[in-house]
């Protein structure tokens, strides 16, 4: 029985618990000292604008008006107001508290002060006034107090800032969490799984008589220790071996004693074997560098149409905001097939150290960049060693992953890359607006040369020779003569992307807006995507590794994925949106990792490239979806506006999935009538 | 990945980095953006006494007199500051940055950085750096819009230190009681929830042991143990028996040793 099935969860469990109450406790008190603190700093503000308020009231007192016979104070508190940004109210009461003059909205809770009340040595007497802080200071004739200016201001510039600091918070508490999930999964896959599974071969080898098997020496932890204990064991076993051959040789009894050696070698076997049972890297070997590489490169994702305005200096426009982002996008489409080549070449571990170069170059380029042309320079030197990483990456997976768990193994890389993209946006924001956005591009650089030291460590070497090489052109035609991962490609990864970019990222947030959604809520409705997408990539690996029906379920989803689209016929904008997303989320999860399973089992077949090539080209036309689906979404919109886009992707996804099951039903046939 | 630790340590070494890590990110965050409040919140404050006084010498340019001869002027500035504890020092200099009133009179006379005046000054107040500490510019603006010179108010973030630290010290106190409490139950969560995977590294390590107990974690693996050890008991067992016995005449042994 091997004991790790459960503990992923439940460490994961006791981390996610103590670090949602730690992170909690400490931000209260941060939320609590920062009201403390604040709120002082905002009754300032309310006693300055007041002092001045009230200087020209007492210049009147003073000149000798008495304070019932002051003019014109509806305007000139009007005027107050209106000249001081974030003031709720300002309003003069007389000595008994009575209101004489208003502007703005007092809150129904204001209460004047009444008559007695002492003038306060230095500034104003200060209270809180329902949501306000309530600033009073005091205008005096013949040395009495004749009355009070009130100004208040709204607590919710305090809450709004407060509201912000807990989102913060809260984007914290998701970074660190995820961020935990994986350290520790790859912790555990390097310390529990992989040895468990080692000692598991090796026991099943020791029960099959092969006492030739050693045990890998440079393991740590328990797993070193029981390695060590193998080793001694198996060397036990040998030595009693080589007595018995001597025993046999003194005997004199040459027949009769080889006849007892040939009855142990009948059952046992000693010796050395030239390959040693090893460790295994793990599919946590590839993930955790992937995870870390993705949030690095996704820290920047919030500001860098910003960043490039600013570059540009409002010269270039909406145009010039888009350029690193293009020049990032065509880098990583047009270098991913070159990507795939370089991982069969030199093997995945080779091939990331390699991209890990351009990458941080890239980001260090950004953080450095002069001008807006350096700035897409640096991101395309960053989209080439993206591409070369994730598909590296992408490969190793592909390599450690054990049998029948191929598409769970896979499903990791999309998992990895959502949780590196969701943990990297959001810290990254976070970031930039406390440091600075080249600070965040020098953090970026500075975890990619950390990734780089992990994954030199971490991934096994190797790979190169077991993959099979050719030219890119020779790759190309190689991957699309095959039928079926043509129709992968077409009915299946395009479609997926045409949707996610067109719908998710350009249709929805346009739409939402439309409905008069704030700018917050629109984000959060189009985060949904990614949170129902994380479980549906487990969810659908899991069933493909069980069911063996990969094609199945990429029918199923993007059966799905076109009837959430078609939401909008029975229900209104309001609801109708969310679901399409919360759909295309789930059923873009639940294909994810089918898609990505068959290919090694497509480069398999005769005259099929390496699988590193085919899934860079795989990963070009999702690309290529990509690029697609914004402007169609666009057109589509131009021609018969919102809902009428909808249900246009939604027939399309469905119709490209029907033809998919089509196909495979076809292909089945065939292949049933040939055998 | 080698040494002598036990991987339940080392999650546990994981847990509390990731503790700290959590902690010093909220800490360290709330704090970048607190201190980034406070600053604007005071700048504002000051922005407005700025524009005041500005508002002040307008008043007297409104009724013909110019910049460098506005009564009064100077109290005006050194009773501002005395009444206004953040204020660091207050300054009027005309268009061309020469100093006509300041509170420290020294610098009367000087000219300032063309650099501390923003090219929209005429239109809005500004801020900026001089060294270490911050200032503020608010146009002073004739009757037909012109830009006759400027309020600069010079100020320190002393006071804005003094709440961050206090803030910051609020924020350590409760990081590190929630460090203190989170940390070893995380490490005893950790070694409670391993518990299992332990148990069953240290049967498989004994079930390796000679003559050991059965282990029925190791079953498996001693039971292949005890059919090799069988096996080569049995060999020897015959070969100690043949060799008791009277060697065979022109009969070679092959012998085959395990290592070289």
């Amino acid at each position: 029985m091997s004991p790790d099935r459960r503990l992923v969860g439940s460490v994961v469990a006791v981390a996610v618990l103590l670090l949602t109450l730690t992170v909690g406790f400490v931000s209260t008190a941060a939320l609590r000292s920062f009201e403390t603190e604040l709120r002082p700093e905002l009754e300032r503000e309310a006693t300055v604008v007041g002092s001045i308020g009230a200087q020209a009231v007492q210049r009147a007192l003073d000149l000798g008006v008495p304070f019932s016979g002051l003019s014109g104070l509806d305007d000139y508190l009007a005027g107050l107001l209106a000249t001081r940004e974030g003031l709720a109210y300002v309003l003069l009461t007389d000595g008994a508290g009575r209101v004489v003059s208003a502007a703005g909205s007092a809150p129904a809770e204001f209460a004047g002060l009444p008559a007695g009340t002492a003038a306060p040595s230095r500034g104003a007497l200060m209270r809180v006034q329902g949501n306000s802080y309530d600033a009073a200071q005091p205008l005096l004739e013949e040395g009495r107090i004749a009355g009070w200016l009130h100004v208040g201001i709204a607590r919710a510039r305090l809450d709004t800032a407060l509201d912000d600091m807990r989102w913060d918070v809260l984007i914290v508490l998701l970074v660190v969490l995820l961020a935990t999930a994986e350290f520790l999964r790859f912790i555990l896959s390097r310390l529990v799984a992989a040895p468990i599974d080692m000692v598991l071969r090796l026991q099943a080898r020791l029960g099959r008589g092969d006492w030739t098997a050693r045990a890998p020496g440079d393991i740590g932890a328990e797993a070193g220790r029981v390695a060590r204990h193998f080793n001694v064991l198996v060397r036990r076993t040998n030595d009693r071996w080589d007595r018995l051959c001597w025993l046999a040789g003194e005997s004199g009894a040459g027949r009769r004693a080889a006849a007892v050696l040939e009855d142990v070698k009948d059952r046992l076997r000693f010796g050395t074997e030239a390959v040693r049972e090893g460790l295994g890297g793990g599919a946590a070997s590839a993930r955790l560098p992937l995870f870390l590489f993705v949030f690095a490169e996704q820290l920047s994702t919030s500001f860098n149409p910003i960043f490039a305005m600013e570059l540009a200096g409002g010269q270039q426009g909406m145009m010039g905001a888009a350029l690193p982002l293009v020049t990032f996008v065509a880098a990583v489409a047009l270098l991913t097939p070159w990507g795939g080549q370089m991982v069969a070449r030199h093997g995945p571990r080779r091939a990331l150290m390699l991209g890990m170069i351009p990458a941080g170059i890239g980001h260090l380029g950004a953080a450095l960049a002069p001008d807006l042309m350096t700035l897409a320079a640096a991101r395309a030197i960053c989209g080439a060693g993206y591409a070369v990483v994730t598909i590296a990456c992408q490969v190793q997976l592909a390599r450690e992953a054990a049998q029948g768990r191929m598409a769970r193994t896979l499903g990791g890389f999309t998992a990895a890359v959502m949780t590196g993209a969701v943990c990297g946006t959001a810290i990254g924001a976070v970031l930039a607006d406390r440091l600075g956005f080249r600070l965040t591009f020098v953090a970026s650089a500075i975890l990619v040369l950390g990734i780089a030291a992990l994954a030199w460590r971490c991934m096994p070497a190797g790979g190169e020779s077991e993959e099979k090489r050719g030219g890119l052109w020779q790759s190309a035609r190689a991957a699309f003569a095959e039928p079926h991962f043509i129709l992968l490609v077409l009915l299946a990864a395009i479609p997926a992307k045409v949707l996610l970019g067109g719908f998710v990222f350009f249709l929805a947030p346009l739409e939402l807006r439309e409905l008069g959604l704030s700018q917050a809520a629109i984000g959060r409705n189009v985060m949904l995507y990614g949170l129902c997408m994380l479980p549906a990539i487990m969810f659908g690996a899991w069933v493909a590794d069980r069911s063996g029906r990969g094609g199945t379920i990429i029918v199923a989803a993007g059966l799905l994925n076109g009837a959430g689209l078609l939401a909008p016929l029975w229900l209104p904008g309001h609801a109708a949106l969310p679901l399409a997303v919360i759909a295309t989320g789930f059923a873009q999860g639940l294909a994810a990792a089918p898609m990505l399973a068959m290919i090694p089992a497509l480069s398999l077949r005769p005259g099929a490239p390496s699988s590193a090539a085919m899934m860079s080209f795989l990963r070009l036309a999702e690309r290529l979806g990509s690029v697609i689906g914004p402007p169609a979404a666009a057109a589509l919109l131009a021609v018969g506006g919102g809902h009428q886009a909808m249900l246009v992707l939604g027939v399309v996804s469905a119709a490209t999935a029907l033809a998919y099951a089509l196909a495979l039903l076809l292909g089945r046939n065939n292949r049933k009538a040939l055998a | 990945m080698t040494g002598g630790a036990s991987f339940a340590t080392r999650l546990g070494g994981v847990l509390a980095i990731m503790l700290l890590l959590g902690c010093a990110l909220t800490a360290g965050l709330n704090y970048l953006k607190f201190e980034r409040m406070l600053l604007e919140q005071q700048a504002k404050v000051l922005e407005i006494l700025a524009g005041e006084l500005g508002g002040t010498v307008e008043n007297s340019l409104a009724l013909g007199v110019r910049l460098a001869g506005v009564p009064g002027a100077q109290a005006l500035l050194e009773r501002a500051r005395a009444a206004e504890p953040l204020i660091g020092g207050l300054a009027i200099a005309d268009s061309d940055g020469v100093v006509l009133f300041d509170t420290d009179r020294q610098n009367l006379g000087t000219t300032v950085a063309r650099a501390l005046f923003d090219p929209r000054a005429a239109a809005d107040a500004w801020r900026f750096r001089d060294g270490d500490r911050y200032g503020i510019g608010a146009p002073i603006v004739n009757g037909f819009g012109q830009l006759e010179g400027a309020v600069l108010l010079r100020y320190g973030r002393e006071a804005v230190d003094e709440r961050l630290t206090s803030a910051l010290l609020g924020m350590v106190q409760a990081g590190l009681l929630a460090l203190a409490l989170a940390v070893p139950l995380g490490i005893l969560g950790i070694h409670l929830v391993t518990r299992q995977a332990r148990r069953w590294f240290a049967a498989v390590e004994t079930a390796m042991q000679p003559g050991a107990a059965p282990e029925p974690l190791a079953s498996g693996l001693q039971q292949a143990i005890a059919e090799a050890d069988s096996v080569l008991s049995d060999a020897e067992r015959r070969l100690e028996a043949i060799a008791a016995t009277i060697p065979e005449p022109n009969a070679p042994t092959r012998l085959e040793p395990a290592t070289p």
